[in-house]
């Protein structure tokens, strides 16, 4: 058989030899050297110092940002200053990237080419096929699991804001009616207020029952000015009911996303939705999260 | 070997300058990634060429261009998550900052509605005397503070109530969340919304109005 060598000179191979490493036995071996130092990176807390010797830098990149985050929760001004992580993430790159698969992807074909010529290898090469390949092993070896895991991870992530999101912008809502209807309560009828009595309140649909915050003739939802297009609210569902003797006002407000309890049933006839209800006096005001 | 040098320092000198460009270590770090991209198309190419059994070249560029794919959509995921996990952190932080805001200026102009209206009918206090009888030392211009806190004891809002003009049948109050963070020039770096949560609300004998500034 005629094997082309580099040099373009063709080589005569006495006897073709058998493939000398079985790929897929190669890649299983990968993931479970990635494993293991997965494993060891999440056990070992300490071994996150050793980023640069090869776990995923996009995820320790991914951290900075989020911390920056948390930063600007805090009221706190971020560093923006280059720090030791920003050089280890750099190694990680380096290492991870492009010296490691360099090492393990050459070696591997030395290897392959001395075995079908029947040449034992340098121990060199062995040597670098070993260490290039446990460097990448975390990245390449685990890659289809890393990103399964990660696309899961920000699917759930967003379900999870979203709902969370919805609650949070009709309760912040609510909080906006009950101020407006504590205020109306005070003001008199001749000026258009309640003169003291919440059955006094209309709504410009004229329908207490199913309302939107653009009926009451205020400035708009809280939340849709804050969140704008990061997070788009759909429109709420409002409910007013007053007591009987008109002491106490109850808003119940009904989001458009699934709440906690799929088999909650809205005061709207709809089920599972995210409900938070306000108990309104003329000095209190209550909110309580129903779904 | 040469090859490999000069795209680790390419790779490298992407990293350093896309970071002093930006300061955002995500885009560094995808600078970077755009150079071990081309280097590893290079280098598959490179280590499968002939005389290298054409049966492994199919199956290394498989596993390559699989791992590949596999590691660009974890990275690309992680760069959307934690970015708009920065975003919503600091959203949420501006929803917390009026709320508490809308809280304080609505509470205090409450107060000065329902004495208002319920002063006795011979009085001839107008909205601004009830206001400053109801909150002592509140002339325009002057500026109260009230501080909040997290179950924990940490502070987490300073609403700061501004008193920008007291007339007869209107008071304007401004409100303004000290706490937040204030360099807008960090703002501006990290490519987002600039300045601190400020309302204002106007309180007249017919109601509050209650705006946003920002």
């Amino acid at each position: 058989m005629n094997l082309k060598t580099e040099n373009g000179k063709p080589q005569e191979v006495v006897e073709m030899a058998k493939p000398p490493v079985k790929l897929w036995v190669l890649w299983l071996v990968l993931v479970f050297v990635g494993t293991l130092y997965w494993f060891a990176f999440v056990k070992w807390e300490y071994l996150a110092e050793l980023r640069g010797l090869g776990v995923a830098p996009w995820l320790g990149a991914a951290g900075m940002v989020i911390r920056q985050g948390v930063n600007l929760f805090s009221g706190e001004i971020p560093d923006l200053s280059w720090q030791a992580a920003h050089l280890w993430t750099l190694l990680s790159v380096l290492i991870t990237l492009l010296i490691a698969p360099a090492l393990f992807l050459l070696n591997l074909r030395q290897l392959i080419l001395d075995r079908l010529r029947n040449s034992a290898s340098a121990k060199r090469t062995i040597t670098g096929f070993i260490v290039g390949g446990v460097l990448c092993s975390p990245i390449f070896g685990m890659a289809p699991f890393i990103a399964v895991r990660q696309v899961e991870v920000y699917q759930s992530m967003h379900r999870g804001q979203t709902s969370q999101a919805n609650r949070d912008a009709v309760t912040a809502d609510l909080h906006q009616l009950a101020y407006k209807a504590r205020v109306f309560y005070f003001v008199p009828t001749n000026l258009g207020g309640g003169g003291h009595r919440w059955k006094n309140i209309q709504v410009v649909s004229g329908n207490t029952r199913d309302f939107s915050l653009d009926d009451l003739h205020y400035t708009g939802p809280i939340l849709g000015k804050i969140w704008g297009d990061l997070m788009p609210q759909s429109p709420s569902k409002f409910i007013l009911e007053t007591t009987k003797d008109d002491t106490v006002l109850t808003i119940s407000g009904i989001g458009k996303q699934m709440g906690n309890d799929v088999k909650f049933a809205n005061k709207d006839s709809q089920v599972g939705r995210v409900q938070v209800t306000v108990t309104v006096t003329p000095h209190t005001q209550k909110t309580q999260e129903d779904n | 070997m040469r090859l490999l040098t000069i795209f680790c320092m390419l790779a490298a000198v992407m990293y350093v300058g896309a970071f002093f460009m930006t300061r955002d270590p995500e885009v560094a770090v995808n600078a970077a990634g755009a150079v071990a991209l081309i280097y590893l198309v290079v280098l598959v190419t490179t280590a499968t060429k002939p005389p290298f059994p054409k049966k492994f070249r199919v199956w290394i560029m498989a596993v390559a261009f699989v791992s590949i794919a596999c590691v660009a959509t974890s990275w690309l995921t992680q760069f959307y998550q934690s970015h708009w996990q920065r975003t919503m952190l600091l959203t949420i932080r501006n929803t917390i900052s009026h709320n508490w805001m809308a809280d304080t200026l609505t509470t205090r102009s409450l107060q000065t509605l329902e004495a208002y209206h319920n002063r006795p009918q011979s009085s001839k206090e107008s909205l601004a005397d009830v206001f400053h009888r109801l909150n002592p030392g509140s002339s325009p211009g002057t500026t109260v503070m009230d501080t909040f806190f997290s179950d924990e004891g940490r502070k987490i809002v300073e609403a700061l109530t501004h008193v920008e003009s007291a007339a007869d049948s209107e008071v304007v109050l401004l409100g303004r969340d000290e706490l937040s963070p204030k360099q807008d020039s960090i703002f501006a770096v990290l490519g987002m919304k600039v300045g601190k949560p400020v309302a204002r609300l106007r309180l007249t004998a017919r109601g509050v109005k209650y705006e946003f500034e920002n």
